[in-house]
Parts: C-alpha cells; structure tokens; sequence
C-alpha cells in the first residue's frame, strides 16, 4: 500500500491528471473526518477543500515522504487552508491575551476513550477552546504553531489552552463520567 | 450535553458530492495549467523572437565583418568632446564589434581605463545614400585622481584597415583612448577623404543625441503598451427557421470593448516597422430576453352530469386545466474574451518629436472564452460557461484585419505618449458552441477602438 502510495505521489509531482484524481479519492474521506470537525457550514467546507487541493497539487513536490506522513501533511494544509478562509471572513475566533505561570496538567487518558466520545465533549464547550484543543491534542500542534495560527503570543497560547483544560475537566467530570462510569 | 452532535456532523456532508468537488478542482487545475502555458508563450513571444532576430541580424552581419573600412582619426568633433565616435557601413555590426573592441582595450592597458558607455545608432548619408552605422563608445580612466574621459583628436593617417588596431592610439594627455573612427565602404572611393567627413560633420559630430527619440524611425527596438476602449456590431450567421438563432441576433447586435496589448517593434526598413505582441480583448454585450414557460395542471373540482339541447348526456368528470404561465425577463451582459498575439506593420513619419503612424496588420487567437446567456435549442435563456465546458471554437487562426491610425508625442529620448484609432474587419467567424450536435452559432466582430498607450526604447 505504500509503495502504491510513494508511486502515486510521484506521478502527481510530474502532474499526471489521473494521478491527482486518485490521489483526491484515495484522501478525501480522511480530509472530511478531519474537517468536520472545524467546519460547521457545508459551502465553507468545499471552499477549503477545494483550496487545499489545489495547494496540494501545487505543493506536492515539497512533500517528503521520510519526513511524515502524506495524511498529516495534507491535514496541517487543511487545517491552514480553514484558518485562512476564516481569517479572510473574518470569522477568526479571537482568543484572549493571558498567560499563566503555572500550566493546568490534565489527567486524562486519551487513548482509552474514543474520539466520538471526546468530541462530545468537545462539542459542548466554546467555540475557541474546543477548537484549541482539537488543534493542540488531536492534531499536535505546538505552542509556537498555535501561536503563529491565531496570530497572539505564544504565552497567551499556554494560558488559553490551560484554561481550556480546566473547563474540559469539568465538563467530563459533570457529565460524561456519569454515562461511561 | 449534546449527544446527537456526532450524528449532526455526520449528517453534515449531506449534499455533497466528491466527484462534483473534483470536477471543480480539476476545472481550475486546468485554468493553471492553460495559464502556465500562457505566461510560457507570452515570454516566447516578448523576449524570443526579437532575440531571434537580433540574432539573426548579429550573425548576417558579423559575416561581412571583414568588407574592409578604412581607419582613421577624422577630427571632426569638437575638442571638448568627451566622446569616441566610430563610423562603419552598414553591413559592420555594431554589437559585436563594441564587445571586441572593450576587450582589446582592456587587454591593451587595463589598469587605467574602462568603457564608460557605448551607443548605437542608424544614419542615413544624404550624399552617397548609403546607410551608416554610428557607434560612440566612450572611455574614462579608472585612476582616483584622474577623472578625465576620452577626447577625440585628429590624426592624419591612414590605420590599417583591421578594427581593432584602432584602440592602439591613447592621448597623450590622459592616457586613455582616442575615440575611434570606421568610415563606410563608400568612402574609400572618396577622393578627398577629410571632405567628405567635413561634409557628414553635422551627423558624426553628434555627442549626445545618438539616442534618437522614443519610437523614432531609426530605433532598434521598441516596447509599446497600449489599452483602448471601443464600440462595434456583431453580424451573426444566423438560420431564419431556427427560432433561438433569429431571437439571439435580434437581441444581441451591439457590443463595447476593451483591450490591452503589449508589443515589440522592430525596424523592417527606414520607416516600416514590423509589431509583434500579445493581447487580450473583451466584447461586452447585453442580451435582452424573455422566457415563457407555459404549465398545464389538473385541477380537481365537483363532477356533473348534463344534457345538451339536443338531449345527449355528457359527464363531466370534475377535472379542470389550469394554466400557469411564467413569463421571466432577461437583460443581461456577455462576455467573449480572447488572447492574442496581435502583429502589424507600421510606416511611420516623423516631425519633429510627432510621430503620425499608419498601420496594417491582423491577430491570432489563442485561447477563447464565451462567458454569459445564449438561447437553448428550444428558445430558453441559459447560462453558460463555454471555456469551462470545453466546447468554445474560436477560430484559431487570423480572424480579422485591423487598420489603424496613431499619433505619438515623444517625452524624452526614451519615452513617448501615444493614441490610437484602429478598426478591425473580421475575417473569420467566432463560433459558439454550447452542445456539439445541438448548437452552432457564428458571429463576426466588427468594432472600432480608441486607445491610448507609451512606447519605450529598448535600445
């Protein structure tokens, strides 16, 4: 399956046409899974698919594949493609200048739940602390990446993302214990 | 707590179609692509040819570069001149000469001078008709303290023929070479040789206007940029028993226009100039149309059992016709753009800084795009998109003849203004194809334009 892959890849990086359409095939539904869980409107979504495509296509020669995975690659091109739609509509969610000495630490075991359980929870906090930490645990995204991302310090980064912690803590704490425990 | 959210999200992708997205992002990785193409031809275009034939004209002359030109200082210029003047016939190019001849000075005395400029220029001699190339190069010495420039003087010998031996005569004072000097074939049959140089002194005595005016006759190249502005009529090849083919050219005849081009001039011959460039232009027209869309429904009402007069019973089953008929109104703007590679020859004449030009010449189509509202085959207003459904056939090839008339006004020696009118005399129809079997639909562009635009001397 990889080799199949690093060949596809190569062929899109010479611009074969039907390369590119398997390649789109082959990612979508992993890119969509990965949207979705960003995006709320649909015509916003084919938007940023669309662009991310085409940035895929036009960039794919700078993949390297010893480096990481295509599937990451293309999400860090999603994901950069979303947050600069939103920034074009102006719809950028603005996270607040704080920073904190002591830094929240979460005892949580993400791998014992399932990300449609997380997500929940994910759901039922605001906008920018979920989407914060949808960026910093499920995508791995770091401080100074977030930071270059929302466009604040990287201070203020730790301080939103401590908070959110917080409030994710008590979300869990209220109510998904009560359904799993 | 939201619990049905995972469920909400998956819901979420509900109308959407990956094959539809894909035909989008492939629509515009095929507008990249023809773009590329594009810019790739359009680079051709500006800098290839004229290279090719500068090239041309380097390697025509360079094989004549031994038709012998006899050498000699002529001391026609000026003593303050700071300026060295060569003189060669026609056929002796000057590029390629001026690069030898930097060399051999520099090989001779490199420490104390360099070239400081070297200019070229066509001049015609009045009195044996002969076309001379005038080439200035001009030295200054490279030592802190010395700031001096070469100074033409007069030597009252004959060099030998050879070129390049005209670097070996320095001033005395400066140290740096005398300006150097080639006459024309022509004047080797010259009896008195210092007369007949007397007699071109007003042409080779030029210090500083060797650079003749933007777009002048004797220029070598020359870049002009131009938009305009414009009105015509479309003539459209229509059938009289299709419907949508009278409706189309009864409601679409006139159009404006707007167009940009860029261009490269050379000199052909004294005052023809051959243009070649790339283009783009934009038809605008407004398409006014209804739509009448006529629907039959039944409509149930109470059933009913009559008799005529003549006693015969009739059973109305209740069902009634209604008839909705829509009726939507269309006034809208067509676009048919196209890029092109615009060529034309010019004769130009030249008062003073006026430049009046006349020209002819026509323009290939490159890529064609129809963007707008035609009639279907069943007489319906629709939109399309003809570059994005693949089926535009413009008519590669040259599709019209354009005239024009231009007036230049020089600002510098590099630069000048310029207006234009031309009108274009379609050649070849414009076909607009919506559905290959189904819809044909030919039109000729005929239009006038005003343009305004500069021009710039490249060299």
């Amino acid at each position: 399956m990889n080799s199949e892959l690093h060949k596809l890849i190569d062929q899109c990086k010479s611009g074969n046409r039907e390369s590119q359409k398997n390649l789109y095939f082959l990612t979508i539904a992993k890119l969509k899974m990965v949207l979705m869980r960003y995006c709320k409107e649909l015509h916003d979504a084919e938007d940023v698919i669309q662009s991310t495509y085409l940035k895929i296509f036009e960039c794919i020669h700078q993949y390297d594949s010893n480096k990481g995975d295509l599937y990451h690659w293309a999400n860090r091109i999603l994901i950069n493609e979303y947050f600069q739609l939103l920034r074009s509509r102006k719809k950028l969610v603005v996270l607040q200048e704080e920073s904190v000495d002591e830094e929240y630490s979460l005892q949580f075991n993400w791998h014992k739940f399932t990300l449609e359980e997380v997500q929940n929870v994910f759901n039922s906090m605001n906008e920018s602390q979920s989407m914060l930490l949808h960026l910093y645990f499920i995508e791995q995204y770091n401080y100074s990446e977030l930071s270059s991302l929302f466009n604040i310090k990287e201070s203020s980064i730790r301080g939103n993302i401590s908070r959110a912690k917080k409030a994710f803590e008590i979300i869990w704490n209220k109510e998904i214990n009560h359904q799993f425990y | 707590m939201k619990k049905n959210s995972i469920k909400e999200n998956m819901t979420f992708w509900e109308g959407w179609d990956d094959e539809k997205v894909w035909v989008k992002i492939d629509e515009v990785l095929r507008k990249k692509r023809r773009k590329r193409f594009f810019i790739y031809f359009l680079f051709f275009t500006v800098l290839g040819i004229p290279m090719i034939l500068s090239l041309s004209s380097t390697e025509k002359t360079s094989n004549n570069k031994n038709n012998g030109a006899k050498h000699m200082d002529c001391g026609v210029n000026d003593k303050s001149s700071p300026l060295a003047l060569r003189i060669g016939n026609n056929s002796n190019a000057p590029g390629n000469e001026s690069s030898d001849i930097s060399k051999n000075i520099i090989t001779g005395n490199a420490a104390q001078y360099k070239v400081k400029k070297h200019t070229t220029s066509n001049k015609h001699s009045k009195n044996d008709s002969n076309k001379i190339n005038l080439s200035l190069t001009e030295f200054i010495s490279i030592e802190k303290d010395k700031e001096s420039s070469s100074t033409p003087i007069f030597i009252s010998q004959e060099n030998p023929e050879n070129l390049y031996y005209a670097s070996d005569k320095f001033s005395e004072v400066t140290n740096i070479p005398i300006y150097l000097t080639l006459i024309p074939e022509s004047f080797k049959n010259n009896n008195d040789l210092k007369t007949s140089i007397e007699n071109h002194k007003h042409k080779l005595c030029l210090t500083e206007n060797l650079k003749k005016p933007a777009g002048s006759n004797n220029s070598f190249l020359t870049l002009q940029y131009s938009s305009g502005i414009g009105v015509g009529v479309r003539q459209d090849y229509f059938d009289e028993n299709i419907e949508w083919q009278k409706l189309k050219h009864n409601n679409e005849k006139y159009l404006y226009s707007i167009s940009h081009s860029l261009k490269i001039s050379k000199v052909l011959h004294s005052n023809w100039k051959l243009n070649v460039g790339i283009g783009y232009i934009s038809h605008i027209s407004k398409l006014k149309g209804v739509n009448i869309q006529m629907q039959q429904t039944l409509v149930p009402s109470d059933s009913a059992r009559y008799q005529n007069i003549n006693g015969t019973n009739y059973y109305h089953n209740g069902y009634l016709v209604k008839t909705t008929t829509t009726r939507q109104n269309y006034d809208v703007v067509n676009s048919y753009s196209s890029y092109l590679i615009p060529f034309s020859i010019t004769y130009t004449k030249q008062i003073k800084n006026h430049q009046f030009i006349l020209g002819i010449g026509s323009q290939i189509n490159l890529i064609n795009e129809f963007n707008g509202y035609t009639y279907n085959e069943v007489s319906k207003i629709e939109k399309i998109n003809l570059v994005a459904k693949k089926n535009i056939h413009g008519s590669f090839g040259l599709n019209s003849i354009n005239t024009s008339l231009g007036y230049c006004q020089n600002i510098n020696s590099n630069l000048g203004v310029m207006m234009e009118i031309e009108y274009c005399i379609p050649l070849l129809p414009t076909y607009i194809q919506d559905n290959p079997s189904v819809q044909v639909y030919k039109s000729n562009y005929s239009f006038g334009q005003f343009k305004l635009g500069v021009q710039y001397r490249l060299k």
